[in-house]
């Protein structure tokens, strides 16, 4: 595999076995980063990122310190826990624009990093805690966390005011439900106390919100100001900041902003990937259709193809809350990423497009500092044809292209 | 140009040290400076990516309520400013020396990796911009004398004053005629005149005791702004905005209350060449304001309303002063008023406000939590005022979607009553009809005035007041309790 990458790179974070430099250019057009038999990508922050190579989890870009100008990037050293005879692996890792912060392992445990030692650690939780499948941070500080469980009650009424794709119960005396907890910050949920079972409160819970979906859990993503949550059967649900219109539904006294809400204008898709950064949330449906919504009103230049772009209000004089995007034609989309002002799309063709901001590189076209419309991404060697490309990420101003290599 | 070395090489060298300071004080952070709550992955970028950490700062800020927004980004984003600003000084400084020693005969030095600038028509704007976006944006927190320091040294230094396209610019000034346009709004007729008085501050001190609205004649004579450094004049009001450049927040659109209304920062100079001076844009303006169907496109009204210039810029502070009935002690709001039951903290200093803009602006039927001395420095205005005790005629707003409270600004647009009282069809606005909508606003008495140049009404706390300027006018309002 190969891991392609163009965009910001001031902390050295795209930097791999070359010189480090201490004011390190951007890189404007996409540039091979390393080879390896497997590559995935863990964590895309601002100033740092964590790739497993080989099943190795590195980490590149800026340290505890600041620094960013280390001859290797470092390694991260899978944790060790003393009594335990396996080693508990990180499957998922969050952070924020100071760096990594922590993980999820794959018994849903919170491990917290250590920069110094570049490990990650078991969090003790100060009182029962449940398993977390996802762990989320906003642009304005804020968590979201989610976990899955079973209960008994047939009589249970819906608590949640989606109208979604609804899971048939095989039989009616257990349902499988997601509790959603919001806390003000990561320190406030490092704290708290977790209901282990929603309903028995015998100890209270710092969680500054509490949400019950019957579904089960499949992504739980954030942008600087809202939180997206995808369940399994493809429906999609959304809150958090209702100021700036960009939550892909309306907001109204009986559907606010700061509860999760069903995305109507995407009810019967069956969405399979969500994706989310700046303003803006990008959704490939099964039928490999790419949906967005979002964008920051006051902002002077917008993704034409938005809802609420102003070129396409002009245009079409209705608004929308989610648009369909149509990229090269309308072919179909396999992948997407969003990243803070741009987006970064994967035909069916194998082709690369991309929108939004561009004045780190992060569209592949150069320097160019926006673009209203699709443009294709370029390469320093070759183009998408003579590679066979994998998957997308995006860290909130620069792009990761995954490649297999084409024999 | 005609330079002689020992001057310019002076001031360059003043300039330099300035701005060699200004980076050393954003670049060693103090332990308990808020900016340190960035992280250390952004603060480490100050130097060389100013620009990138203001686009950061500026997402930040509106990741939050605006008086959410926590300290560290309103820091960033001044600094990162402030950085940005200095190393586009530091820059010019350095091709000014190269083009003196051009001048000289030396050989020419090509700058950044072989490709010939072509200097800025106007470097300095682009300066001041970026310092005054900080200011005005964020408050500059702990930066603001740094950044009026810098802005000073600039107009001062001697960089400016010889630079050609400045003379131009100062040349093209003189030619034009240097007042206001006349405009040519129709004067109202006022039946419940409030009552004019030249008070002494004793004599405020007992009229406050009952406070009602009064026009106090001859409080104003001594401002500058009326007498030796005249507001009337254009030129002059332009040169202490740094040749305009300085940036203020305008409202665009007829009422803060329509839809379509918004905000822009523009320069100084923009601000008063689009709205106040072009008569063609001007009228055309007055004419889009009258009708419901203005699209974005078309020109609107502008008004630098409600904006304390006066810290933004000293220059003109030093023009005017605060009037001594500011500093007596004015009973609070009537029991049974709104305003009675809000918790207003008390203010040490006056407030001050500009509100600057041509012909036809319009302040909606509202009240402020303050006693207000409204002087008029420049312009007639159109003002009427009723009392608190009239609150249930007005019809006061509700709080608003997103939770703004705006049950300080009245439903009834008195504008469009006066016209229709007026039968004047031309300024009415829609068709439901005042009498219609709001039946009890007719049996509401009122006070009113043409508060003409060089004097100054008094508002008491809660009183409800509609604002309409009759011409270009710059009124400054003085808020205490």
């Amino acid at each position: 595999m190969e891991l392609y990458a163009c965009g910001f790179n001031a902390h050295n974070q795209l930097t791999f076995n070359e010189t480090r430099e201490a004011d390190p250019k951007d890189i404007p057009q996409l540039r091979r980063l390393l080879s390896a038999e497997y590559i995935d990508i863990l964590f895309t922050g601002w100033s740092n990122l964590v790739l497993d190579v080989d099943h190795v989890l590195k980490l590149n870009g800026a340290r505890l310190d600041g620094s960013s100008t280390s001859p290797n990037y470092s390694t991260i050293q899978n944790i060790q826990k003393e009594n335990a005879p396996e080693k508990e692996d990180v499957r998922t890792i969050f952070g924020d624009h100071t760096g990594v912060l922590g993980g999820l392992n794959r018994t849903g445990k919170i491990l917290i990093f250590d920069p110094e030692h570049s490990t990650f650690k078991p969090h003790n939780p100060p009182g029962p805690a449940a398993s977390k499948t996802h762990l989320s941070i906003a642009g304005n500080g804020k968590v979201a966390t989610c976990y899955e469980e079973s209960y008994s009650d047939p009589e249970a009424p819906p608590l949640s005011s989606g109208y979604g794709i609804r899971k048939q119960s095989v039989s009616h005396h257990r349902s499988t439900r997601t509790i959603i907890h919001e806390y003000l910050s990561l320190d406030d949920f490092l704290q708290h106390h977790d209901l282990g079972q929603s309903g028995t409160e015998e100890i209270p819970a710092l969680a500054h919100k509490e949400f019950i979906l019957h579904c089960s859990p499949r992504q739980l993503v954030a942008n600087q100001t809202a939180f997206t949550f995808l369940d399994d059967l493809g429906n999609v649900y959304t809150w958090g900041d209702g100021r700036h219109n960009h939550l892909g539904r309306e907001i109204t006294s009986a559907t606010p902003a700061s509860t999760p809400g069903f995305v109507e204008s995407l009810g019967g898709i069956p969405i399979r990937k969500v994706v989310s950064g700046g303003w803006v949330t990008a959704a490939v449906s099964r039928d490999r259709d790419l949906y967005l919504w979002g964008g920051r009103p006051g902002e002077g230049q917008w993704i034409r193809e938005l809802p609420h772009s102003p070129a396409r209000v002009d245009e079409e004089g209705v608004e929308e809350d989610v648009a369909l995007a149509n990229v090269d034609g309308g072919v179909d989309i396999v992948d997407v990423a969003v990243g803070d002002g741009h987006v970064v799309v994967l035909t069916a063709e194998g082709k690369l497009f991309a929108a939004g901001r561009g004045g780190n590189g992060q569209l592949g076209c150069g320097g160019m500092e926006f673009a209203e419309a699709w443009r294709e991404m370029q390469f320093e060697e070759g183009d998408a044809s003579d590679k066979s490309i994998v998957g997308v990420f995006c860290g909130p101003w620069y792009t990761l292209v995954l490649c297999r290599i084409k024999r | 140009m005609q330079i002689s070395d020992m001057p310019m090489a002076q001031a360059v060298i003043d300039l330099e040290e300035l701005c060699a300071a200004a980076h050393s004080i954003i670049e060693d952070i103090f332990a308990d400076d808020p900016i340190q709550g960035c992280g250390k992955a952004v603060l480490q970028l100050l130097r060389s990516r100013p620009d990138n950490l203001i686009q950061f700062a500026r997402d930040k800020l509106h990741a939050y309520p605006f008086k959410d927004v926590p300290t560290c980004w309103r820091r960033l984003f001044t600094d990162a400013s402030i950085s940005k600003a200095i190393s586009e000084i530091e820059w010019h400084l350095s091709q000014t020396k190269l083009d003196h020693r051009i001048n000289h005969g030396q050989a020419a030095v090509i700058a950044n990796d072989g490709v010939e600038i072509v200097q800025d028509e106007d470097w300095l704007a682009s300066v001041v911009r970026t310092l005054d976006t900080a200011v005005i944006m964020t408050g500059a927190p702990l930066r603001r004398e740094l950044i009026e320091t810098l802005i000073s040294a600039l107009a001062d230094s001697e960089i400016v004053k010889q630079d050609p396209a400045e003379d131009q610019r100062s040349k093209r000034r003189k030619l034009e005629d240097d007042t206001f346009p006349i405009s040519e709004m129709s004067i109202p007729e006022i039946t419940n005149e409030i009552p004019r008085a030249r008070l002494s501050l004793t004599q405020f001190e007992t009229h406050l005791v009952n406070p009602t609205p009064v026009i106090l004649t001859d409080a104003l004579s001594h401002w500058p702004a009326l007498n030796e450094r005249p507001w009337k004049s254009p030129s002059y009001l332009l040169q202490r905005t740094f040749g305009g450049r300085r940036l203020v927040p305008v409202e665009i659109g007829r009422s803060y209350t329509d839809e379509g209304w918004g905000q822009a920062l523009i320069p100084f100079r923009d601000f008063m060449d689009q709205y106040l001076v072009r008569k063609d844009l001007v009228e055309s303006a007055l004419r889009n304001e009258k009708t419901d169907q203005t699209s974005q496109k078309e020109h609107r009204m502008g008004y630098l309303a409600q904006h304390d210039l006066f810290s933004q810029i000293p220059n003109l502070r030093n023009d005017i002063s605060v009037p001594d009935f500011c500093y007596t002690i004015p009973p609070p709001p009537m029991p049974g008023t709104p305003l009675a039951d809000k918790d207003i903290p008390e203010l040490d200093e006056p407030l001050l406000n500009a509100w600057f803009g041509p012909a036809g602006t319009i302040s909606p039927l509202h009240t402020d939590p303050y006693h207000n001395i409204l002087c008029q420095a420049v312009g007639r205005k159109y003002i009427r005022l009723y009392s608190p005790i009239e609150t249930d005629k007005l019809y006061p707003r509700g709080i608003e979607d997103g939770g703004v409270d705006m049950q300080n600004t009245s439903q009834v647009d008195v504008a469009a009553a006066m016209a229709e009282e007026e039968a004047d069809w031309s300024d009415a606005m829609g068709t439901e009809k005042t009498d219609e909508k709001f039946p009890l606003f007719k049996d509401a008495k009122y006070v009113e005035c043409i508060l003409e140049e060089g004097e100054c009404l008094y508002i008491p706390v809660g009183w409800w007041h509609f604002v309409r300027s009759l011409s270009v006018s710059f009124s400054i309002s003085f808020w205490w309790n």
